[in-house]
């Protein structure tokens, strides 16, 4: 048990609890803006189904963290990710 | 972190369901204690035992009512009246600025004295507020919802682990050690799988717009909850009418009797409460509702039924009742949800379903906790290099007291009902403040004492706590469990089934850990 390997579970702690709500808040609000594009779907059920998805996406981005050998490449994918679904937020408005 | 997606799966679940798993067996507990919440209140109330009188003179009885109301109670804005149900106890009247009162159901006539004295207590409701919030506002429901989480990456990544989880489910090696650990462990998780997903899922779907407020937000703005709601509820909004004003013509109030009756041939339901907004006024609107928990209901959303009369005229507004033939909308989800999270359908049946799937949640995340220290007895893994020895020795005394020691201060929680003065202004607040201190006390003894000792000593009081309540009872009340069964008060009599059971069944485990000690 290295100080590297502390380090290590500590980062990955960090990313799948703060990077996962980011990531998984970022997600499900796009989701939310882009399924009343599907016919039959209103605005509301939407926000509905988008919001209760959102716990599932965030256990499996949890287990994703905590499953691959690279963390920095999770890192990098959830911070890209983040900055991508913003930024198609933005563009909305 | 070890090598292999199975491996690393196992350390995600032994970390997470360990360090989550102190917190999930507390709120798991008086979860499962919650089930029974409202037979909980009755018992901590001790009111009188009154003869069961299901079918008593009722148009006495709401006659009564109205004319006890109208002479303490003619300016509030609502009244309610408590029918009383499957078991007797006196009908309960309640206005508008905390006014109550409570009248013999077989009679009408009103309870004075120690008959209508109740204990001020939050009853079996702390354990529902312990169960989500930990009685520690905002901070305590983001730290039950951080639990949540851990429980829903435990549960999957325990699957991952298990991939005999058929065979598993019929193994069971007692006295092993070890082995009978991890098997107990594999037995309640597969057995309660199902439950165990559906609680924890419903339980953060309950309160998915605080937890994840973000797509609301972006869509609706800040402040867009209700016109969401109503988005998403394409029914008609229930029949409200608007005030007119205190000094509005007077309006004489119509027979509350003839009304409960006609609702009940509407509901096909017994009326269980009568509410009356605006009593006396032009807009005054009378609701009777059948019971709460409807047995009978063939949907699991919205089951409560009701009929809204209007006052002035005697006219039906409303009649509500659960058809399964009406158009569901999106907004039932939720309700859905809600109601699978409270068992709020299937009556008494499910209830105990309920309560004995979290008793087996509960042994699994015991089991599971326990197993981490067993393994570790034996060969230490030096996780924490020089540290090990002492982290260890914590990890022990939170199990100890994330257990034993949740179910003695639930069992307090009852004592200090009974204990404390009864005159109390603030005893509802110190009730759940002594469950508190209680629980503390129980991790600092567990720091104190070696590990089998503070195992042996905490399951041993709670024993003897819970096979002694209703001896408290009786000499604090005169109440007992020959009283409320002789009276039909199975509600009450139940809570000290349940307690001399659990009293038991604590009795034997702290057994089998002494036999540990001193074999």
């Amino acid at each position: 048990m290295t100080a590297r390997y502390r380090w290590e579970v500590a980062g990955r702690f960090l990313l799948a609890g703060v990077g996962g709500y980011g990531l998984t808040a970022q997600l499900s609000t796009v989701l939310a803006l882009a399924l009343p594009w599907l016919p039959g779907v209103s605005r509301a059920e939407g926000v509905l189904v988008a919001s209760l998805l959102s716990f599932t996406f965030y256990t499996l981005f949890v287990l994703w963290v905590f499953a691959t050998h690279s963390a920095w490449r999770v890192w990098l994918i959830a911070i890209s990710a983040c900055l991508l679904l913003y930024g198609v937020q933005a563009l909305r408005t | 972190m070890k090598d292999g997606f199975r491996q690393q799966m196992a350390w995600l679940h032994t970390w997470c369901g360990l360090t989550a798993g102190w917190l999930l067996c507390a709120i798991f507990l008086t979860g499962t204690l919650a089930v029974f919440r409202q037979p909980i209140t009755q018992w901590m109330e001790a009111r009188p035992v009154v003869q069961s009188t299901v079918g008593g003179d009722r148009t006495a009885v709401l006659r009564a009512a109205t004319a006890h109301l109208e002479a303490n109670a003619g300016k509030a804005r609502f009244w309610r009246i408590e029918l009383p149900g499957e078991n007797g106890g006196p009908v309960l009247l309640a206005w508008q600025g905390g006014g109550q009162a409570a009248l013999d159901p077989a009679t009408g006539a009103l309870l004075t004295g120690d008959l209508a004295r109740s204990r001020k207590t939050e009853g079996g409701r702390h354990f529902m507020s312990f169960h989500y919030m930990l009685q520690a506002d905002t901070p305590g429901y983001w730290l039950v919802g951080w639990a949540s989480m851990c429980m829903l990456v435990a549960l999957v990544s325990g699957v991952v682990v298990h991939r005999r989880i058929f065979q598993d489910f019929f193994t069971f090696r007692p006295g092993k050690g070890q082995r009978s650990w991890l098997d107990a462990h594999n037995a309640t998780a597969v057995l309660a799988l199902p439950f165990l997903f559906m609680i924890v899922y419903t339980g953060l779907a309950f309160f998915y717009t605080s937890y994840m407020p973000w797509p609301l937000e972006a869509v609706y703005g800040v402040d867009g909850y209700p016109r969401y709601q109503s988005e998403l509820d394409g029914r008609a909004s229930a029949a409200r009418r608007v005030d007119g004003g205190a000094g509005a013509v007077a309006v004489t109030l119509p027979d509350l009797a003839t009304l409960a009756q006609q609702a009940e041939t509407l509901m096909a339901r017994p009326a269980r409460r009568v509410v009356v907004e605006q009593p006396g006024r032009a807009a005054m609107v009378i609701r009777v509702f059948g019971p709460a928990d409807d047995a009978r209901a063939e949907t699991i959303a919205n089951t409560l039924s009701s009929v809204a009369f209007d006052g002035a005229t005697g006219a039906v507004l409303e009649v509500k009742t659960p058809r399964p033939q009406d158009a569901t909308t999106s907004a039932d989800v939720h309700e859905v949800f809600k109601a699978l999270h409270l068992a709020r359908f299937g009556g008494w049946p499910m209830k105990w379903l309920y309560f004995a799937s979290g008793l087996l949640g509960t042994a699994m995340m015991a089991t599971g906790t326990i197993l981490f220290c067993v393994k570790r007895r034996k060969k230490s893994a030096q996780e924490f290099g020089r540290a090990t020895a002492g982290v260890y020795r914590v990890v022990e005394a939170l199990n100890v007291a994330a257990m034993a020691g949740t179910a003695l201060a639930c069992i307090g929680y009852f004592y200090a009902n009974r204990l404390l003065p009864v005159e109390w202004a603030d005893r509802s607040l110190w009730e759940i403040r002594a469950f508190l201190w209680l629980w503390l006390l129980t991790l600092l003894h567990a720091l104190a004492r070696p590990p089998l000792r503070a195992w042996v000593e905490q399951l041993s009081a709670g024993a003897a706590l819970c096979l002694a309540l209703p001896l408290l009872n009786y000499l604090t009340t005169g109440q007992h469990l020959l009283a409320y069964a002789w009276a039909g008060d199975w509600q009450r009599a139940g809570v000290e089934l349940v307690a001399l059971a659990f009293g038991v069944a604590l009795a034997v485990m702290a057994r089998r850990v002494q036999n540990k000690v001193v074999p």
